[in-house]
């Protein structure tokens, strides 16, 4: 089954399109799960949560916009996240003057314009620096497994992304120095 | 809150701040392509196969591709080695094949390459390193299959098989000799077939791929690659440095003894060139005891390509080579002794200084060889000799004797030969550098002329690889052999020795 068919069946919300994400999708979905949730039992619930988030929106990928393994990618990230999230909120006891999250317009505008900023700063760098940031801040990629896969060592996976950390912050104008 | 917000940020508050900011861009899908742990693993073992599989005869690439794909293989199978026996093995047998194909790429770089070559324990390990291919297709199949059934996919690597199969035949045919185009072209075609098979069957396993764990390394790829890649080199850099030479037994010359004073003016009053008759050991001197007669031949040669010259005339325009220098004097001396027999001498001296000191050969056709009327009576004899800090050196020659050997004919095909070979090296520094080889015949049929030939060859560059000894550049090169590394000077003496009178051919 080629991936045309995969979205058709999801699409059309056939179970077999489910099937078919897990069996093929399956691998791609646990590896971003991995560094973001420690506990497999939680992997194995949020994996599924994943699949209902793609079986439910799958109306709002655009093939036009990216890759289905990118959307794909992003709807596992940000779901594996939020999840850790709240499971850090629920095992802290916050104190009662715990500030509650910003939704304000003036915060949202501040997320925007980091991002566009970020994303300028992101298009100068190399292809291979931009994956390593990506490891790093996105997928959440521990060092150890970062420097396994590029075939560093973690001192020197450590040192090329501390270097791009530097060009980055110069990029966004502020001091080289950390 | 302007662009400058996150550059101000550093350490923690910066890691939030990017980790934040980022979930607003998704990757892209080439980041998503290059965030995996398979893709480049996978990606490395397969062009080291495809560059270990080819064959390209020039500018060295027959050895450079297969070496960079050996070392790709080790990264590969390296970064994998955690995910199963199979992947594992391949690793240690990409270890392996390094640790048997380096020393041998080294080797080539030393004159011993050719004596290693033709040694058992060199084929063996050639045919190891062979096996070891094979059994390395067979490790990346096992792997493909553990790695679809690990992702729950049905288990399946038909090109990691059929190249398995490619590595059978090829071994097959390597161990039948054979080097022909029939069956060389169509398995070259199925190779490049089999590897386009291979990426596809890679890229189908892209999903499959996220289900492996790479493994941790103590050197990075890149400083193992260099590191790998140093020692070659140096291994390499070594052989040319310290062994481009043969190791000659050089010692102080000996004084000629008093009693043999009588038969050297004897032989240099019947015409013997004086500056030969100066190198000759007291026992080839005293072999010529008695001497009746004695032919010499002395010419001057160049061991340059000399200028063109070109001369008008009204007929025409004629270009000739013109030699400014002429390097290397060869003289063919023979010495007909009291009972018939005669005693020849093929004497070299380098008037000026030879240039590049490599490997030197002296290959002789002596007028011994098969239906020319004589035959040879004793053993080959003679020494090199050079002056070095104000002394003068003599050494045997490293190798002196009939070699047998095969080489390109001019019409195809290879031809059968057994040829006298003297082999030396000069020592940087040396002057004067000089020798001969000499050797006795008698007549085994009536009226025949000597006709001995003598074939100098010069190594004039080290730039060789693999390198030739000259001798074994002379055995191997046949005929129209370039002369951009090594030349080659011809001398022969040739007279009727039933006419005293008569003055040598040529």
């Amino acid at each position: 089954m080629d991936e045309h068919e995969l979205l058709a069946l999801l699409r059309a919300h056939d179970e077999r399109g489910m099937r078919e994400l897990l069996r093929r999708c399956g691998p791609l979905m646990r590896y971003i799960l991995t560094p973001i949730l420690s506990d497999p039992r939680e992997r194995e619930e949020c994996l599924s949560d994943c699949a209902m988030r793609v079986w439910e929106k799958i109306d709002r990928y655009d093939e036009h916009s990216g890759s289905f393994t990118a959307w794909l990618s992003a709807v596992v990230r940000n779901t594996a996240r939020n999840r850790a999230r709240s499971q850090r909120a629920a095992a802290q006891e916050l104190p009662e003057d715990y500030p509650a999250p910003d939704n304000s317009p003036e915060s949202e505008t501040l997320r925007r314009e980091r991002a566009a900023a970020l994303a300028q700063a992101l298009a100068a760098l190399s292809a291979r620096d931009r994956a390593l940031f990506y490891r790093k801040y996105y997928y959440l990629q521990p060092m150890s497994q970062i420097a396994a896969e590029l075939g560093l060592t973690e001192r020197a996976a450590e040192g090329r992304l501390y270097r791009l950390r530097r060009k980055l912050r110069a990029a966004l104008g502020g001091d080289c120095r950390e | 809150m302007n662009d400058n917000d996150l550059g101000r940020l550093s350490g923690p508050a910066l890691d939030d701040a990017l980790e934040q900011a980022l979930g607003a861009l998704p990757p892209s899908a080439e980041i998503v392509r290059a965030v995996t742990p398979w893709r480049r693993a996978m990606r490395r073992i397969l062009i080291g196969f495809a560059l270990c599989g080819v064959t390209l005869n020039f500018l060295a690439l027959q050895y450079i591709l297969p070496a960079a794909g050996l070392i790709l293989q080790l990264l590969g199978f390296r970064a994998l080695r955690r995910e199963g026996g199979c992947f594992r093995a391949g690793f240690l047998l990409a270890a392996l094949r390094l640790g048997v194909v380096f020393p041998q790429l080294a080797i080539n770089a030393t004159v011993w390459q050719q004596d290693f070559a033709d040694m058992r324990p060199a084929a063996l390990l050639t045919a190891l390193a062979l096996a070891a291919q094979l059994a390395q297709a067979l490790c990346l199949y096992g792997g493909l299959r553990a790695v679809r059934r690990k992702a729950g996919l049905r288990p399946g690597a038909g090109a990691a098989a059929a190249l398995i199969l490619w590595y059978a035949a090829i071994a097959l045919l390597s161990a039948r000799g054979y080097s022909g185009l029939l069956f060389g072209l169509p398995l070259a075609a199925i190779y490049g077939l089999l590897l386009w098979s291979l990426r596809r069957a890679d890229r189908a396993l892209d999903d499959a791929g996220y289900a492996v764990a790479a493994a941790p390394v103590r050197l990075s790829d890149r400083a193992l690659a260099l590191l790998l890649a140093a020692l070659l080199l140096l291994g390499v850099a070594a052989g040319y440095l310290f062994f481009s030479r043969l190791p000659m037994d050089w010692s102080a010359a000996p004084a000629a003894c008093a009693d043999t004073a009588a038969v050297r003016g004897q032989l240099q009053a019947l015409g013997f060139p004086e500056a030969a008759l100066a190198d000759l050991s007291d026992a080839d001197v005293r072999a010529c005891r008695g001497a009746l007669r004695v032919t010499a031949v002395v010419r001057d040669h160049p061991v340059n390509e000399g200028r063109q010259v070109t001369t008008r005339s009204p007929a025409g325009s004629v270009t000739d080579t013109v030699y400014d220098r002429r390097e290397l004097r060869l003289s063919s001396v023979a010495v007909a002794l009291p009972d018939g027999r005669w005693r020849i001498f093929h004497h070299f001296f380098w008037i000026a200084a030879p240039g590049f000191r490599g490997t030197e050969a002296l290959q002789l056709w002596p007028a011994c060889r098969d239906g020319m009327g004589w035959t040879l009576d004793g053993d080959w004899t003679g020494r090199v000799l050079c002056d070095r800090g104000g002394a003068a050196l003599a050494a045997p020659f490293r190798r002196l004797g009939s070699r047998s050997y095969e080489s390109g004919s001019f019409f195809g095909g290879a031809s059968a030969h057994s040829d006298v070979f003297a082999e030396f090296s000069f020592p940087r520094g040396a002057a004067r550098c000089r020798g001969y080889v000499a050797y006795t015949v008698a007549a085994s049929a009536p009226g025949c002329i000597i006709d001995s030939w003598v074939n100098y060859v010069h190594q004039r560059s080290v730039l060789q690889y693999p390198v030739q000894t000259a001798a074994g550049f002379r055995m191997r090169s046949g005929m129209f052999a370039s002369r951009r590394v090594f030349f080659t000077v011809q001398d022969a003496l040739q007279f009727d020795p039933a006419d005293p009178s008569a003055a040598p051919l040529g």
